[in-house]
C-alpha cells in the first residue's frame, strides 16, 4: 500500500510537469530516484495512484505549493566552498577589481547558489582583497530551504573540504566543531528565491556585471540550457562576464556571449 | 600548424581526411604524429588502424603509447593479436592490458590471465580494470561470462590470482579497486569476503562493486556478515543491511537495528527484515509503525505486509485503537490489506472519528469488506460535510458492487460542489462500466475544474456508447494535453478500427508524454499500421518512447516483428534493447534469428546473444546450429555462449568445433568452453 506504480508514461508525465515548473529534467535511468520521492509524497496525501497525484499538482489551488515541495525534495544541494577556486580568483582580481578602479561599484549575481558555499566562498574573496563593501552580491536559488540554511548560516560537514589554510584561519570560526563562515560574510550578501527558469523572475532582478551559475545547467536539457543562458544574457551589463562549470561549455548552445580564457578558466563575455 | 590542422580533422571527424591522417602518423615531427594519432582516435570507427598498427610496429615511445589506446577503442579484431603480443614487452605491457580490455575480444582472456600470474603490482591492477571490462562486455552481450570468469575462478589458478589481487588492493585508485572487488566475487574464499566487506566502505562505485560480488558469494558470506553487523555503527549497518538475504544470519542483529538513531539505517533494517521472510520479527517492525521518519514508518507497513504472520492480526487490532494516529492508521491500513474480519469493527469506528487522515483509511479499507454495514458505512460516508471524506468515500465506492444505491450515490457525486468528488465519481462510474452515467459524464466535459474534465475522458473510456466514443474522439483533438492523453488512453481501450488514424497521427505530437501514450494505445490493436507505427517510434528522439516501442516490438509475434528488431541491430544507441527484446521467447522468434545468421553476419554476434538470453530449449538448440553457421562471427560467438549450457548437445557441438572448426578462433574459444564446463561438472567440484 505504501509503493504506488510508476509507469512509464506516468513518469514522462510527472517530469514533463517538473521540467516546465523548475527545469529539471530526469531520464528513464532517473525513475527509481524519482519514484522514491515521490510516492511517500503522494501516499501520504491520501492518493492511491500517481496519475490522480499529478492531476492534483497541474490542476489543484493547492497543486502549486505541493509541486514546490516535491521539487524541493529533487533538488540536490551538493557543493562546498571555495570550489573550482581559479575562476573566483580570476573574477575577483580581474573584472571587479577593474571595476571598482574605474570607480563602478559591481553587482554580482550567484544564480543557484544552493546552501551558499559559492557566494560565501566570493564574498571571502573580496574581503581578501578589501574589496567586499564595494560590491553588491545577489544570491539566489529554487530552494527556500536551502536559501533558509544559507541566511542561517548551517553547512554540511563536508562543505569545508577544500578550504584553503589562510582563509579558514581569516574567514572561518569553530563552532559545535565545525567550521563555520564569520557571521558578516553572510550578511554582506542578499539571499533571495528565484527560478531560473522563470525569464520574468531573471529580469526582475535587474542587471549585473557578472552572474555566476556554476554546475547547474547539467541538470536542464539542451533546450532549457540554451532559454536560461538566454535570459542570463539578458540580464547581464554590457562588457559583463557569466560564469559556468568547468565541465560545463555554452558554445554548443551556439551563444551570443564571447568565450574567453581567463588565468586558465572560461568566462563568457557580453561583448558591448 | 599541422598540428592544429590534425586535431580540427579529428574534431569534425573528417573520414575524407582519414588517408592524410594516416600518412601524418609517419611524420618526422613526434608531436605531429601523435596530433595525428589522436585524430583518427576521435574519427573513431577503426579509422586508420592499419596505420596504426604499422606505428606500433615501430615501438617508437611517444607514439606508440597513443596508438595502443586508440587501436583498442578501434573496435577492429585485427588488433587483437598484435595487442596480445605488447603483453610481453614490459615498456607497453600496462597500456596493452587496458587497451585489449576496450577491445572486448575474449581471445585476450588466457594471455591477460597467464601474465597476471607473473605481473607486478601496478600490472596486476592494470589487468584487473582489463579483465573486469571484459566480463561487463560478456554479460551485456550473454547474459553471462563464463569464459572470462573461469580461469580466474579455477582451483588451478584462482588461490595465486586471489592472492595477487588482494595484495594489488593497497596501492590501488577507485577504477582499479572496484575492477579488483569485481574479479574477487568470482572465486569465493573468507579472505576474498573480508576484503570485500572492508570494501563497501569506499567509495560509491568501489562500494558498488565490493557490494555485487558479496551478493554473488550468497549464504557463504553469513557468519562474517553477521558477525561485522552486530559490531557496525551506523555508517556500516547502511552498506551491511542490503545484504541481508535470509535468516541465516540470525536475525537479532537486523532487529537492533530498528532502533538505529540514523532513519536510513531503520528503513534499511525493514527491508532486510522483509526480505529474510522470518516471521520470528513482526512484533518490533510494529513499533516502528509511529517512527518519526516517514520512509522508516512506510517501510515498516510495507515489512509487515510482507511477512504476515499468526501474531501479526493481533498486533494489527492493538494498533488500530492505538493513541497514536499514525500507528492507529497503519493498524487499519494492516488490517484492510489481510482482510481480517475482526478489523471490521475497528474500521467502522475510525469513520467517526474527527481525524480526517483516519476516515480516509478506514474508508479505503472498508471497500475491501464485502459486507452491508460495509458498504451503508461507505454510502453514508459519501454525505459527509467533509469534502474529502466525501471524495474518499466516492472514490471507495468504485471497488464496490454496482447496486441501485451505489448507482444514485455515485450520479449524485457527479453534481457534488468539490472538484475530488466529482473527479472520484467519474473515475468510479467509468470503473465500472456505468454506461447508463454516459450522459451525466459528457455533461461535465467543460467542467471549471481541470482535472475534473480529464476525469471525464479517463471514464469515458470504460464506456461502450457511441457518444462515448464521440467525445472520445472529439477529445483526442483537445489543445489541453491531459485531456487529449486521456482520450488517446480511451481510444486504445476501445480498439475501434477507425481511431487508428488518430492514434498514428498522435505519434507525431510535439510532447513526448502524448507520443508515449499514443503509442501504448496503439500498440493493443491487431492490425498492420501498428507494426509500421512501432518501427518509426522505435527510433523516437525520446529514450522513452524509443525503449517502449522497441519493448512493445519485443512482445509481438511473427517474422516481421522480429525482421524489425533486427534492423534496429545496425544502430548502436539502440542495439542492446534490441537484443533484450529479441531474447523475449515469443513465437517465431527463434526461427527469424537463426535465418538471419545466415545472411546478417555483421550483427552476428548480437543474433546469438538474443537466442544466449532466451533461456529455453529451442533456444539452445539455435545456438548449437549457429556453431555451424557460414558467419565465422557466429560461430565465435555461439562458442562463447555454449559454455554456460550444460546440455549433452552443447558438450558435443563444442567438442567437434573444437577440433573441426576452420576458424582457429572458433576452435580455441570452443576449447575453453568445455574447459568452463569441466571446471563446473561435479566430479570436478
Amino acid at each position: 500500500m505504501a509503493s504506488l506504480e510508476l509507469s512509464p508514461q506516468v513518469f514522462t508525465i510527472l517530469c514533463g510537469l517538473i521540467e516546465e515548473h523548475a527545469g529539471l529534467h530526469y531520464d528513464l535511468l532517473d525513475r527509481p530516484i524519482v519514484a522514491e520521492k515521490l510516492t511517500p509524497r503522494a501516499v501520504e496525501r491520501g492518493f492511491e495512484s500517481l496519475l490522480d497525484y499529478y492531476y492534483y499538482l497541474r490542476y489543484d489551488p493547492g497543486g502549486t505549493a505541493e509541486l514546490d515541495a516535491l521539487v524541493e525534495s529533487l533538488l540536490v544541494h551538493e557543493t562546498y566552498f571555495f570550489r573550482e577556486l581559479d575562476q573566483l580568483e580570476t573574477l575577483v582580481k580581474g573584472p571587479i577589481r577593474d571595476r571598482i578602479n574605474r570607480g563602478e561599484r559591481p553587482r554580482v549575481w550567484c544564480a543557484a547558489c544552493a546552501t551558499g558555499e559559492e557566494p560565501i566562498s566570493l564574498a571571502a574573496l573580496l574581503a581578501e582583497h578589501d574589496l567586499l563593501g564595494r560590491v553588491d552580491l545577489l544570491a539566489t536559488d529554487l530552494s527556500a530551504r536551502a536559501l533558509e540554511r544559507a541566511r542561517r548560516g548551517e553547512f554540511n560537514g563536508r562543505a569545508t573540504r577544500a578550504l584553503p589554510p589562510a582563509m579558514s584561519r581569516r574567514w572561518f570560526v569553530e563552532q559545535n566543531g565545525a567550521l563555520v563562515p564569520v557571521a558578516g560574510l553572510r550578511e554582506s550578501i542578499t539571499w533571495r528565491q528565484v527560478n531560473l527558469v522563470n525569464p520574468l523572475q531573471v529580469a526582475a532582478l535587474g542587471t549585473f556585471h557578472a552572474i555566476l551559475c556554476r554546475n547547474v545547467l547539467i541538470y536542464f536539457r539542451d533546450e532549457t540550457a540554451h532559454k536560461v543562458v538566454s535570459s542570463l544574457s539578458g540580464a547581464l551589463e554590457p562588457g559583463g562576464h557569466l560564469l559556468v562549470g568547468a565541465s560545463e561549455s555554452l558554445l554548443r548552445f551556439g551563444t551570443s556571449l564571447r568565450c574567453e580564457e581567463r588565468g586558465g578558466t572560461f568566462f563568457y563575455e557580453k561583448v558591448v | 600548424v599541422v598540428c592544429d590542422a590534425a586535431q580540427i580533422l579529428g574534431r569534425r571527424k573528417s573520414l575524407p581526411g582519414v588517408p592524410t591522417l594516416e600518412r601524418l602518423t609517419r611524420h618526422t615531427d613526434d608531436n605531429v604524429a601523435v596530433a595525428a594519432v589522436e585524430a583518427l582516435g576521435r574519427i573513431g570507427s577503426g579509422a586508420g588502424a592499419e596505420a596504426l598498427m604499422a606505428l606500433v610496429a615501430t615501438r617508437s615511445f611517444f607514439r606508440t603509447f597513443p596508438a595502443i589506446d586508440v587501436l583498442g577503442k578501434s573496435g577492429d579484431a585485427r588488433v587483437v593479436p598484435l595487442l596480445i603480443e605488447l603483453l610481453d614487452d614490459p615498456l607497453y605491457a600496462r597500456e596493452a592490458a587496458r587497451a585489449l580490455g576496450m577491445a572486448g575480444d575474449t581471445r585476450a582472456v588466457v594471455p591477460l590471465v597467464a601474465l597476471l600470474q607473473l605481473a607486478h603490482e601496478s600490472l596486476v591492477r592494470a589487468i584487473a580494470v582489463a579483465l573486469a571490462d571484459l566480463h561487463r562486455r560478456e554479460l551485456q552481450r550473454f547474459g553471462s561470462a563464463a569464459l572470462v570468469e573461469q580461469p580466474i575462478a579455477s582451483p588451478v589458478h584462482g588461490p595465486l590470482i586471489g592472492r595477487l589481487l588482494l595484495g594489488a588492493l593497497a596501492e590501488a585508485d577507485e577504477p582499479e579497486q572496484a575492477a579488483i572487488a569485481e574479479l574477487l566475487g568470482w572465486r569465493p574464499s573468507h579472505e576474498t569476503a573480508a576484503a570485500l566487506f572492508d570494501l563497501l566502505g569506499a567509495a560509491q562505485p568501489v562500494a558498488q562493486a565490493a557490494l555485487s560480488s558479496l551478493r554473488r558469494l550468497g549464504r557463504a558470506i553469513d557468519p562474517q556478515l553477521a558477525a561485522r553487523l552486530g559490531h557496525a555503527g551506523s555508517a556500516q549497518r547502511l552498506v551491511l543491511l542490503p545484504l541481508v538475504t535470509g535468516r541465516s544470519i540470525g536475525l537479532d542483529s537486523v532487529s537492533a537495528c530498528l532502533e538505529d538513531p540514523d532513519p536510513a539505517v531503520r528503513t534499511a533494517a525493514c527491508e532486510a527484515l522483509a526480505r529474510s521472510g522470518d516471521t520470528g520479527h513482526v512484533a518490533p517492525l510494529f513499533d516502528r509503525l509511529g517512527d518519526e521518519d516517514l520512509r522508516v514508518a512506510q517501510a515498516a507497513l510495507a515489512a509487515i505486509q510482507s511477512l504476515g504472520s499468526a501474531e501479526t492480526e493481533r498486533l494489527a487490532l492493538q494498533a488500530a485503537v492505538s493513541a497514536d494516529a499514525r500507528v492507529r492508521r497503519a493498524g487499519l491500513r494492516i488490517i484492510s490489506y489481510f482482510g481480517y474480519p475482526k478489523g471490521l469493527a475497528p474500521l467502522l469506528d475510525a469513520l467517526g472519528n474527527s481525524d480526517e487522515k483516519l476516515r480516509d483509511v478506514a474508508i479505503a479499507g472498508l471497500a475491501y469488506f464485502e459486507d452491508a454495514q460495509a458498504l451503508a458505512a461507505l454510502l453514508g460516508a459519501a454525505r459527509h460535510d467533509s469534502p474529502g471524506t466525501r471524495a474518499a468515500a466516492v472514490r471507495a465506492l468504485g471497488h464496490a458492487h454496482l447496486g441501485a444505491e451505489t448507482r444514485a450515490c455515485l450520479h449524485a457525486a457527479l453534481r457534488d460542489a468539490d472538484a475530488w468528488v466529482r473527479y472520484y465519481a467519474c473515475q468510479s462510474l467509468g470503473k465500472l462500466h456505468d454506461d447508463s452515467a454516459t450522459d451525466a459524464i459528457v455533461a461535465l466535459v467543460d467542467d471549471p475544474a481541470g482535472q475534473v474534465r480529464v476525469a471525464v475522458i479517463d471514464a469515458l473510456a470504460q464506456m461502450r456508447s457511441d457518444a462515448a466514443a464521440q467525445a472520445l474522439e472529439r477529445a483526442s483533438a483537445s489543445s489541453n494535453a491531459d485531456v487529449r492523453r486521456a482520450a488517446l488512453v480511451g481510444l486504445g481501450v476501445a480498439r475501434r478500427p477507425a481511431s487508428l488514424s488518430v492514434l498514428i497521427d498522435a505519434l507525431s505530437a510535439p510532447d513526448a508524454a502524448t507520443r508515449l501514450v499514443a503509442l501504448s494505445a496503439l500498440a493493443g490493436f491487431d492490425a498492420p499500421p501498428v507494426l509500421a507505427g512501432l518501427r518509426r517510434a522505435a527510433t523516437d528522439a525520446d529514450a522513452g518512447v524509443a525503449s517502449a516501442a522497441i519493448g512493445f516490438l519485443g512482445s509481438l509475434p511473427g517474422p516481421a516483428a522480429t525482421d524489425a528488431l533486427i534492423e534496429l541491430l545496425d544502430m548502436p544507441a539502440l542495439r542492446e534493447q534490441a537484443v533484450a527484446a529479441l531474447a523475449r521467447p515469443i513465437e517465431g522468434r527463434v526461427g527469424g534469428i537463426l535465418a538471419a545468421l545466415e545472411n546478417r553476419a555483421a550483427v552476428a554476434s548480437w543474433l546469438v546473444a538474443a537466442l544466449a538470453r532466451m533461456g529455453r530449449a529451442d533456444a539452445d538448440a539455435a545456438l548449437v546450429a549457429a556453431l555451424k553457421a557460414p558467419a565465422v562471427t557466429a560461430r565465435r560467438a555461439a562458442a562463447g555462449a555454449l559454455a554456460e549450457r550444460r546440455t549433452p548437445d552443447a558438450r558435443s557441438a563444442l567438442s567437434a568445433a573444437a577440433t573441426d572448426d576452420l576458424d582457429p578462433e572458433v576452435r580455441r574459444i570452443a576449447l575453453m568452453a568445455l574447459a568452463a564446463l569441466e571446471a563446473e561438472s561435479p566430479e570436478t567440484r
